[in-house]
């Protein structure tokens, strides 16, 4: 009679005899039950829900349009900038879209050089919420600007005049660091992608589909050259994305850092930025996930342990932007510049004190609630805490900016901020944006890696020993799977253990 | 232009095309406009030749490429007019007038536009500087709102234009009947007009038409004071001309003599060459102000004590009473000056001791809203301290204005005694005294002409309103406080049926003559007519002062003194100013006066030079009072004033004396522009005759609404940084660098730089040879700014600044390029106040410059951060990273909707901006340039010091702004920036603003302390 113990250890030891782990994906699920869990939202007939969804989306992206039509035709006063303030809502929103991409980089890039294989559940999603945080962040520096039509003279174009942009300007910087990240991370999420969209141009039925999938996986036939050629990229891919999770949003903090203006004249800006775009950028990640692995059946694909392993590390990016925040008030007290000490008494104290301590409590306080287990395994709280900490970092972003500016070195120039409904459309119009192309990326991109979720699946192991799982790819057996599993205790597959124990 | 390729092959049918039926129906549908005026046979030749030169043009288009391009009409100078070089532009001297102050200004004219206004040099009273009435006077010019041509009352849909003729028929009829009955019925309702030819013709009307009526109302004359020399038995009276720059020790009784008062251009200057300083060991001038609010005066008062206006008498009497017992001497009024002198403290011994101890050089200015016997007592005291001061004089006789008031034409016109009222300028019935019951009377009278600028309220109740000349296309003269005429000359024709003042009362007297004629009949009688009148005439336009025109200067006027006792004001006591009996004062409005240029969008957006306030006026009162009142900004309250009702918004004015309210007057109008839509409450409704500019016995009510106040400064505390540095002058000889102690970073060594220092331009500064390229600076000296705003209104006009609007401005969006600063400092209840200047701080180190991602802002050689404003797409950074936020951005296309004759103000030689893009002070870089361009062609192309200036600094009327090449040691800037006083601000940021400042001084008297 083995003990409990020996009896797990034999079971691990069947089913992922390398890493000796619980599998990541719950009731053993074939290699083509997987196929079929994926591709389900994108074969089968468009449900209504998602049609709402996504003529909800597309209302809100009609507003975008609106407001950025309004916008140009009539100029920046339409939002409620003014002397002082040049920035609140626009680059606010910016730093805010690009900060919630990083996450999905450091997913794909990071996770993957640190060969995290909980990520294969979750990097194509959060890649494309990279891709389309990345569209929505450069509307704004865009259109912020006051005129729009020459917004062109930032690239360094040839020209007759024989003009260079500035290149000591950050905001220069910027905009390489951004079009730079952009690109990388559709080649990489693209790229990623071509497996996966020849096994849909393999299932495909109609000729349009076949065609435009066909065309879209650019050959692809699963020779093993391919696949050698795809995972060397995928390397190369993840190595030069690994520095650009780091340097963009350093380089959006250096906007700020290398001013004059005290609360952004400030050198702890880099790491505390990426800190806060990590952070933000999971809790988006979370935020869709939570709702997505629910709507579309695949709870055993996207785990409570994924979702937890997120929220640990919200904890730890939450847990380093408080203490940038805190540490910006020792720097102020500590410098003796009493510009600095004032603006950060101000920023707790003055006019904006709400928005302050509004960023304050959801940045610092609620990721700290993630220390109960009980919380950081479910779903429902950490979709609200993940929508907390996305107020909150919003908030961030606005405080940097706003506050500073509201209140600089003279105070004869000090004047308040508020915004105008169209800074509120336009941002919400953003919003619009993002999920209508998260709901187009739902039903016509696999919204999981299909190849990559395989290859963690015990069976993909060559020395796996056990049985073939039985194929049975209707989706209830997976639901009931998951919820055997969450009885349990995720570490311990019960089906899975149970199942083979048998054999 | 490209037009003209296309329509060059057509040149060959032009006859064939000019004669054709088509073509001139092509050309009325084409220019309804010119087809109106075409009759083929009797156009011009030059008009026919325009025309044809378009139609061709427009043919050549239509038939080659079916495109519609606009077509705009060149006019080549194939024959230069005389005296005019295209894009160099002529200077005019001409002068205007507000009340009886007179401002001398040459208005330069951009190929027959007038487009910017400055001081004459030559001119008595503005000595080369104008104030920011002269500046903004080239807007009203062309103001879209102003009245264009006759207009009659038709019934119920008010004011209708007059067909043309119309009034000149009804007009002659009316003459002819006047003339036939000796004026018998008719009334003139005139204003203040120092206008030697005004004068001649009323003469001539009243010689004309001897049974006319003549009524005077003008609510910004300062007839206080003219009667005081009645009560006190000089006749005629006089005017009074204070030598600022002789005294020593000034008192301003409730005067703001720097800002609103008399010849405060001329003012500014002599008090501030009292009180510039060059070393720390010159002396300078001390005042004191007693006033019940801030004004400019006393934000300059080195000793200011702050009480009511109705108090400010009672002091002079205390300051008098002190005198005699002083001198030991006795009283000339019989001991009936008697006051409680504990009740200011320890100010009446001292402020006494001060004047009297410096009696030759003592001087006591009484303001323009104090009653009649404080001027007396005014006068008086200046003689007890001096009989023969040189600080006070009386130079020129003013003929008293023995006319009927207000008050008694609406008295004469409900007796049915008026058939017929010319109103002559002015707005009676918006200006007038609440209980003159002008409004009802006016409209008994069966003929009623208003003759003004504008459509006005008094327009509005008139049966016939007939526009009139501005002062930049009419012919006139002036006579200043100090009785040096001057001339008027028109630089424009009239843009619009209009007739100045003279023209009018000719017509009125019988005759019809041209302004040009009436004018030169007046001095041509005066001078008698000598055989060189021409030249003499010539000479007087081109420098704007009639000079060599024997006059005499008037004496020291024989006051009786005795007289003074019998005053009745000198024998009550103060009115009791507390919280049931407030204290209601009217100020003239610094930026609209009595409501004349309420019209005007420079003057209505331009901050109150104290309360910061735009578009509108407001129940300013006292933090103290307020707390009391449970008042704060923008609460609507009820005022009531012998029982006439108004509401306002609350404004708190540090400095204003408890219990006490002050109320500009000039807002809240009805008709007459669009620009002054909306903007305050009408302050006159509350006024009554008598003394109309304070009285006590206001109640106001609790917050009964909200109104928001658009203010460009919500913040008036310096929070303890070191912005505007000041000192006392016995602090200053203590320690003359004392403005280098107040630094953050005491040693400058301790800054390290980032860059090369000293910057490369400046490499070789003050040695032979120096820098290749000059190097602009310029120094600011707070000691003697007043904040009197002119140079904010000089550099709108000067760079093309646009006007934004309230709701703008409470956005926070002002353009205003160069903007004055004004923080509080001191006790709450009795503050001070600074004004500190500040344009662009051109920062050898500029922040704005580093961050500009199109590299849009840049510096020049010669050090200024320039704006490329083709290249700039408007990010903000550079606003946002500049410490003084001195960047304006066009949130919107503020120059959107100018019609074609607001265009014509534009200086041609600045870009005017589209929205989306950035502006910022220049320094002038356009006059630079000019100067640059002259410097070039007549020398070696080195600007020599003094040949350029910047608006800003030529209108200044303290000359309180220095500028120049810093590399130049020699150079008046340089000079200033060696001053000890000189200071940069924020110098730990390592920034190196060229702009400067000379720390303030006061002086106060240690008596006070």
């Amino acid at each position: 009679m083995l003990t409990k113990n020996q009896a797990q250890e034999q079971q691990l030891q069947l089913s992922d005899p390398i890493d000796r782990r619980a599998p990541l994906i719950l009731g053993n699920p074939s290699f083509n039950k997987i196929t079929e869990d994926i591709c389900r939202p994108i074969e089968g007939k468009t449900h209504v829900v998602w049609w709402l969804y996504f003529f909800m989306a597309a209302s809100i992206l009609s507003i975008l349009g609106g407001a950025l039509g309004h916008l140009i035709y009539n100029g920046t006063g339409i939002w409620g900038l003014n002397n002082p303030v040049g920035w609140a809502w626009d680059i606010t929103n910016f730093v805010f879209w690009i900060g919630i991409g990083h996450a999905g980089t450091l997913i794909s890039a990071i996770l993957f050089l640190f060969r995290q294989k909980w990520r294969t559940s979750i990097n194509r999603a959060a890649e494309a919420m990279t891709i389309f945080a990345v569209m929505c962040a450069l509307i704004f520096p865009g259109v912020h600007v006051g005129r729009i039509w020459v917004a062109y003279y930032m690239l360094p174009l040839p020209n007759q005049m024989s003009m260079w942009p500035n290149f000591r300007s950050p905001l220069l910087w910027d905009v390489f660091a951004v079009n730079i990240y952009g690109t990388v991370s559709v080649i990489f999420w693209y790229m990623g992608l071509i497996p996966d969209l020849a096994t849909i141009r393999d299932r495909a039925k109609g000729k349009i589909r076949q065609i435009i999938y066909g065309f879209l996986s650019v050959g692809w036939t699963g020779s093993a050259r391919h696949w050698m050629n795809y995972e060397k990229a995928t390397l190369i891919l993840a190595g030069l994305s690994t520095p650009l999770v780091l340097s963009v949003h350093t380089i959006v903090s250096f906007d700020f850092a290398t001013s004059v203006l005290p609360g952004w004249h400030t050198t702890i800006f880099p790491p505390y930025f990426v800190a806060g775009a990590v952070f933000s950028g999971f809790a988006m990640v979370a935020t869709l996930l939570i709702v997505v692995r629910k709507a579309y059946d695949i709870e055993h694909i996207i785990t409570i342990r994924h979702l937890e392993n997120m929220a640990k590390i919200m904890t730890v990016t939450g847990s380093m932007v408080g203490y940038a925040y805190c540490l910006e008030f020792f720097i102020a007290w500590y410098s003796g510049n009493p510009y600095e000490i004032f603006i950060f008494k101000n920023r707790a104290f003055g006019p904006y004190w709400w928005a302050y301590w509004t960023m304050f409590t959801c940045n610092v306080v609620s990721p700290q609630l993630f220390w109960f287990k009980a919380l950081r395994t479910s779903p429902v709280a950490i979709f609200i805490i993940s929508i907390f900490v996305n107020i909150g970092m919003w908030f961030e972003r606005f405080v940097i900016i706003a506050t500073s500016l509201h209140r600089d070195f003279l105070p004869s120039s000090w004047f308040y901020f508020s915004p105008t409904i169209w800074d509120i459309l336009t941002f919400a119009g953003s919003f619009g944006l993002f999920f209508t192309m998260f709901a187009l990326f739902l039903r016509f991109v696999p919204m999981v890696a299909i190849a990559e979720v395989k290859s963690v699946l015990p069976q993909a192991d060559p020395h796996f020993e056990g049985e073939m799982p039985k194929d049975d790819p209707s989706p209830a057996p997976a639901r009931k799977a998951v919820a055997e599993s969450e009885e349990e205790g995720d570490l311990m597959p019960a089906t899975a253990v149970a199942r083979q124990g048998a054999h | 232009m490209e037009d003209r390729n296309n329509g060059k092959q057509y040149w060959r049918s032009l006859n064939e095309l000019a004669d054709s039926p088509d073509f001139i129906s092509r050309l009325e549908k084409e220019y309804p406009e010119a087809a109106a005026e075409i009759e083929l046979s009797g156009v011009s030749r030059r008009r026919f030749l325009e025309l044809m030169g378009a139609s061709v043009a427009l043919a050549g288009v239509g038939m080659a490429g079916c495109v519609r391009k606009p077509v705009e009409h060149i006019l080549p100078f194939s024959k230069r007019p005389e005296d005019l070089t295209p894009g160099v532009p002529s200077y005019f001297a001409t002068s205007m007038n507000v009340g009886m102050n007179v401002y001398g200004v040459l208005a330069c004219s951009n190929e027959g536009r007038p487009t910017k206004i400055e001081g004459n040099p030559q001119h008595p009273t503005s000595l080369g500087a104008a104030n920011a009435w002269a500046q903004a006077s080239v807007l009203g010019l062309y103001d879209p709102d102003r009245s264009q041509r006759p207009m009659k009352r038709d019934g119920d849909k008010g004011l209708v234009p007059a067909e043309k003729g119309e009034f000149e028929k009804a007009f002659g009829d009316a003459v002819k009947e006047w003339k036939k009955n000796g004026g018998d019925g008719l009334a003139l309702l005139l204003q203040s007009n120092p206008s030697p030819t005004y004068a001649r013709m009323l003469d001539e009307v009243r010689r004309g038409l001897p049974r006319a009526a003549l009524y005077f109302h003008d609510p910004v004359y300062p007839s206080n004071r003219a009667e005081a020399f009645d009560l006190l038995g000089v006749a005629p009276r006089r005017a009074v001309v204070y030598n600022l720059d002789k005294a020593r020790v000034i008192l301003s009784i409730d005067s703001d003599f720097l800002g609103l008062e008399g010849d405060s251009v001329k003012n500014a200057r002599q008090f501030a060459d009292g009180r510039r300083l060059g070393k720390e060991t010159e002396s300078m001038n001390r005042l004191y102000a007693v006033e019940p609010a801030f004004t400019v005066t006393g934000a300059m008062a080195d000793n200011r004590l702050q009480i009511p206006a109705a108090h400010a008498g009672e002091f002079l009497k205390a300051v008098a009473a002190e005198l005699f017992s002083r001198a030991g001497g006795s009283d000339p009024t019989g001991g009936k000056i008697k006051a409680d002198a504990g009740r200011f403290g320890k100010w009446v011994p001292a402020v006494v001791k001060d004047l009297a101890d410096n009696r030759r050089e003592a001087l006591v200015v009484v303001g323009d809203r104090q009653p009649a016997w404080v001027h007396a007592l005014g006068f008086l005291v200046n003689h007890l301290l001096n009989p023969d001061s040189a600080t006070v004089s009386y130079p020129a006789e003013i003929p008293g204005p023995r006319m009927g008031s207000l008050k008694l034409l609406a008295a004469d016109a409900k007796a049915g005694k008026i058939k017929a009222l010319v109103v002559l300028g002015g707005n009676p019935i918006y200006t007038a005294d609440a209980d003159s019951g002008i409004a009802d009377a006016y409209k008994t009278i069966p003929l009623t002409i208003h003759h003004g600028l504008y459509a006005d309220e008094t327009a509005q109740a008139s049966a016939w309103h007939i526009p009139e000349s501005h002062y930049l296309e009419a012919w006139g003269d002036l006579q200043c406080a100090d009785g040096t005429p001057v001339t008027q000359q028109p630089l424009i024709a009239p843009l619009y049926d209009t007739w100045s003042g003279v023209e009018l009362l000719a017509r009125i007297a019988g005759g019809e003559a041209k302004g040009y004629d009436l004018v030169r009949a007046t001095w041509k009688a005066r001078t008698g007519n000598p055989p060189g009148f021409e030249n003499l005439w010539r000479q007087w336009l081109h420098d704007g002062v009639i000079t060599n025109v024997p006059r005499t200067i008037a004496g020291r006027p024989a006051f009786d003194w005795s007289k003074l006792g019998a005053i009745p004001g000198l024998a009550q006591g103060p009115a009791q100013v507390d919280a049931n009996s407030m204290e209601v004062n009217f100020i003239i409005d610094p930026s609209v006066a009595d409501g004349r240029f309420a019209n005007n969008g420079w003057l209505q957006e331009l901050p109150d030079p104290i309360t910061k306030l735009t578009w509108d006026n407001a129940v300013c009162i006292g933090p103290v009072t307020a707390m009391e009142r449970g008042l704060k900004n923008n609460d609507v309250v009820e005022l009531r004033f012998n029982n006439h009702v108004e509401k306002g918004a609350v404004f708190i004015v540090p400095g204003t004396a408890e219990h006490t309210v002050t109320i500009a007057l000039g807002y809240g109008r009805q008709a007459g522009g669009r620009v002054q839509e909306k903007a305050g409450f009408n302050a006159y409704k509350l006024r009554v005759s008598g003394n109309p500019f304070f009285g006590s016995g206001l109640l106001i009510s609790a917050a009964v609404d909200t109104y928001t106040l658009a203010t460009t400064q919500e913040h008036g505390s310096m929070e303890g940084r070191p912005l505007v540095r000041e000192n006392t002058l016995d602090g200053l000889r203590q320690k003359p660098d004392f403005v280098n102690d107040l630094e953050f970073i005491k040693d400058p060594s301790k800054i390290k730089s980032l860059w090369k220092e000293p910057h490369p331009w400046l490499e070789g500064a003050g040695k032979e040879g120096g820098p290749k390229y000059q190097q602009w600076g310029m120094a600011i000296d707070l000691n003697v700014c007043t904040g009197c705003n002119a140079c904010a209104i000089a550099c709108q006009a000067e760079n093309n600044v646009p006007v934004v609007g309230k709701k703008q401005v409470l956005r926070g969006r002002e353009m205003h390029w160069i903007r004055l600063d004004r923080y509080f400092n001191g006790d709450k209840s009795n503050p001070q106040a600074v004004i500190q200047p500040m344009p662009c701080q051109q920062c050898e180190n500029a922040p704005c410059e580093s961050v500009c991602p199109v590299a849009a802002t840049a510096h020049s050689p010669e050090g200024l951060n320039d704006m490329a404003y083709n290249r700039c797409i408007g990010t903000r950074y550079c606003a946002n990273n500049c410490p003084f936020k001195v960047r304006r951005f066009n949130f919107f296309n503020f120059n959107l909707d100018y019609t074609a004759v607001e265009k014509m103000q534009k200086n041609p030689d600045v870009t005017v901006r589209f929205r989306g893009v950035m502006e910022k002070c220049t320094y002038c870089v356009q006059r630079i340039n000019r100067a640059r361009s002259v410097a070039k062609r007549t020398g070696d192309g080195h600007i020599k010091d003094g040949a350029v200036t910047p608006a800003c600094a030529q209108t200044c009327p303290t000359q309180a702004i220095t500028f120049g090449d810093i590399a130049d040691p020699g150079s008046r800037v340089s000079m200033a920036k060696n001053n000890s006083r000189d200071y940069v601000l924020l110098a730990e940021l390592n920034i190196k603003p060229r702009t400067s400042y000379l720390a303030k001084i006061r002086n106060p008297n240690p008596e006070l302390a």
